[in-house]
């Protein structure tokens, strides 16, 4: 199979479902002939036009806005929102207005809307460009959340986020937009609320999100070295959370470890732990345990920023010491 | 030090136990094993040895006395001092110190004795008083009770906190070596039941064969004892063994199978199947008698009444088949036509 960056795999999904969906339509910052920053965008003002592709001045609470409108008129509009920091600005229009309209028209208005954005550290882009802010709009019901971990997986999931009549955040890992992975050259979706087993294992599950999937298997190849068998496991979405999938491995390995690149306190690690701790209590051998980032604004110092994430490495040492019972 | 006695649970579903009798008294010296108390369940009444060696010190709940399970019931201490000071069983405060431990039981009870039904003897004493609740995870804790282990046996060993799945093989072989030493194995621990009926009817039917012909009335208690036992097990041949005080025990082939005229001793019988002591020839009135290779009735003679009990371990019968058996011999002593139908 052909391997293709995530970033290409990006540009191909929105390429096709336009080509598919005349109602569809991109706007941001840096869209068309700039292909925003990471150029995940490029050639696609030149097949779509300006019509279609279209360049906003910096302010991300009006072009949201304008995207919300359109989805509510019948419009099926991507929102390019350059990093995930600048979610704060859009709040209003994403939380109060699209993830609300469905409900308060009572099913009469929907807003088929996508917000596209990314996060993750260690970029050297300091404490605001840096931010992995996907458990904000995880808590507001109304809103789906995706996170891909690779070119694949960034294809599938941001083709159903397309085609889905609700609104949809998918957060792209911005240093994985020159990772090659394998990509089907036919049409192909990946549904939401389906996790997927990346590695089979029996003695301790990692569930990693996003950047942190490849962290997980990282360590899971440490692992198998010492004789520790972990399950690796990618929810893929977290809202919908495919807790069956989870649960069903934590309680198969008696010992979890949930790795997201969000703050640690009161995120996404949080969330799911509990779900774990709730549902497969009986089978637990060791306490859940969390692996979030560091509960401080990310340093603009290269040797701290790096601090601040977890790493295989430290994934690791903390499955082995729950495999020894020193937890 | 001391050790705090409850009253164990014996069964899966039991909320109380009726203390029948205590065979150590405040003062006595106790060691592990020595039979403490005579405890009786809906289904059987059973002996409840000692967990811990010293002197018993107090007796808090009385003989006759319905008790929850849990309660403390006893205080076994390691010095005599206390021992001479404690107040005896009839003293004024013990009944409303065990009255008040009945609302507190049914909280603790559960949790101290969920893993017990396999070594019913021994469900909280094990775990040292001052230590508190043991620790183990969610997934231990539940795999012990599924199993029937105790996890503060591992505790009582040393072995460290917090148990975890794996902690269990080393419980299971500490099951393991303490039901091969026969001490508190489930299959080896001693089952008891006692019934007490009128001496009359049994001496007028022996009185009445001995003007028939030459029936002795403790070859008519093994008639009588292999009957109950046949309808009790099911067993196609038995053999049991008759002894009393000064004479030789004697062993007869299915005497309930023969007219009771033509009883006689089957001289190859080497394996009793059951064991009769007839003790009304003699001054006991009751006799604990230590487990042998069968089950074993005792027969002993009161004022006006004949005492029976059945002694059995585990292994050789279940609590359902000794009170069937012990019913039915008592019935047949109460009612001696019955063996003759």
């Amino acid at each position: 199979m052909r391997e293709i960056t995530l970033s290409r795999a990006v540009n191909e999904a929105i390429a096709e479902e336009m080509r598919r969906d005349p109602a569809i339509f991109l706007i941001g910052e840096d869209v068309a002939e700039a292909g925003t920053p990471f150029k995940v965008l490029s050639g696609l003002v030149e097949e779509f036009g300006t019509e279609r592709i279209i360049d906003t001045p910096i302010s991300e609470p009006g072009f949201m806005g304008m995207a919300v409108g359109a989805a509510m008129t019948g419009s099926r509009p991507i929102v390019d929102l350059m990093f995930g920091d600048f979610i704060f600005l859009v709040m209003d229009q994403l939380c109060n207005q699209a993830a609300k309209t469905h409900y308060m028209s009572g099913g009469k208005l929907k807003v088929p809307l996508v917000l596209r954005t990314n996060l993750g550290a260690t970029r050297r882009s300091a404490a605001q460009h840096s931010q992995s802010l996907h458990a904000l709009v995880a808590h507001i019901p109304g809103l789906k959340v995706a996170l891909p971990s690779s070119a694949y997986e960034a294809k599938g999931l941001l083709k159903t986020a397309i085609r889905d009549d609700n609104p949809v955040v998918i957060f792209e890992d911005k240093l994985m937009y020159n990772d090659k992975a394998p990509v089907p050259e036919e049409e192909y979706l990946l549904p939401f609320g389906k996790a997927e087993i990346l590695r089979q294992g029996k003695d301790v599950t990692l569930v990693g999100t996003s950047s942190m999937v490849q962290v997980c298997r990282k360590a899971a190849d440490l692992l198998a070295a010492d004789g520790i068998s972990a399950e690796v496991i990618d929810p893929r979405t977290i809202v919908p959370l495919d807790e069956d999938t989870i649960v069903g491995s934590a309680k198969k390995t008696s010992r979890a470890i949930v790795v997201d690149e969000g703050h640690q306190n009161f995120g996404v690690t949080a969330e799911i732990a509990a779900r774990i701790a709730d549902k497969a209590f009986y089978y637990l051998d060791n306490p859940v345990q969390r692996m979030g980032a560091m509960d401080v604004p990310v340093p603009f110092s290269p040797a701290l920023e790096d601090l601040t994430v977890p790493t295989p490495e430290q994934v690791a040492e903390r499955a082995r010491r729950l495999c020894r019972g020193e937890i | 030090m001391t050790h705090e006695v409850i009253m164990p649970a014996l069964g899966m579903a039991q909320e109380t136990g009726l203390l029948l009798a205590w065979r150590k008294q405040p003062g006595d010296a106790v060691k592990i094993g020595d039979v403490l108390m005579e405890v009786e369940t809906d289904k059987a009444a059973m002996e409840v040895e000692a967990q811990a060696d010293g002197f018993v010190t107090e007796l808090r709940a009385k003989e006759g006395e319905d008790v929850p399970v849990g309660a403390v019931i006893a205080i076994i201490s390691a010095s005599m001092d206390k021992a001479a000071g404690a107040p005896t069983e009839d003293a004024p405060a013990t009944p409303a110190a065990t009255t008040d431990k009945v609302d507190d039981t049914p909280r603790v009870a559960p949790t101290v004795a969920k893993p017990t039904p396999q070594i019913p003897e021994k469900p909280k004493d094990t775990a040292p008083p001052s230590e508190g609740r043991v620790l183990a995870s969610p997934k231990a804790k539940r795999l012990a009770a599924e199993q029937g282990l105790d996890l503060t046996r591992l505790a009582k060993a040393g072995h460290p906190q917090p148990y975890r799945a794996a902690d269990l093989d080393h419980l299971k072989g500490m099951h393991a070596s303490q039901a091969d030493g026969g001490q508190v194995g489930a299959a080896s621990q001693r089952i008891f039941a006692r019934a007490s009926v009128p001496a009359a009817p049994f001496d007028e039917f022996c009185d009445w064969l001995a003007g028939q012909g030459a029936v002795a009335a403790d070859l008519v208690l093994a008639t009588f004892a292999a009957g109950s036992f046949r309808s009790a097990t099911g067993l196609q041949t038995l053999a049991v063994s008759v002894s009393a005080p000064r004479k030789p025990s004697r062993i007869f082939q299915d005497p309930d199978r023969c007219g009771l005229l033509d009883l006689s001793e089957d001289e190859d019988g080497q394996h009793a199947d059951l064991i009769v002591y007839d003790l009304t020839a003699s001054r006991l009135t009751e006799a604990e008698l230590a487990a042998t290779h069968a089950p074993t009735v005792t027969i002993a003679r009161g004022q006006a009444n004949l005492t029976v009990s059945l002694s059995a371990t585990r292994e050789q019968l279940d609590d359902e088949v000794l009170i069937a058996m012990l019913d039915a011999f008592a019935g047949r002593l109460e009612e001696p036509l019955r063996q003759l139908l």
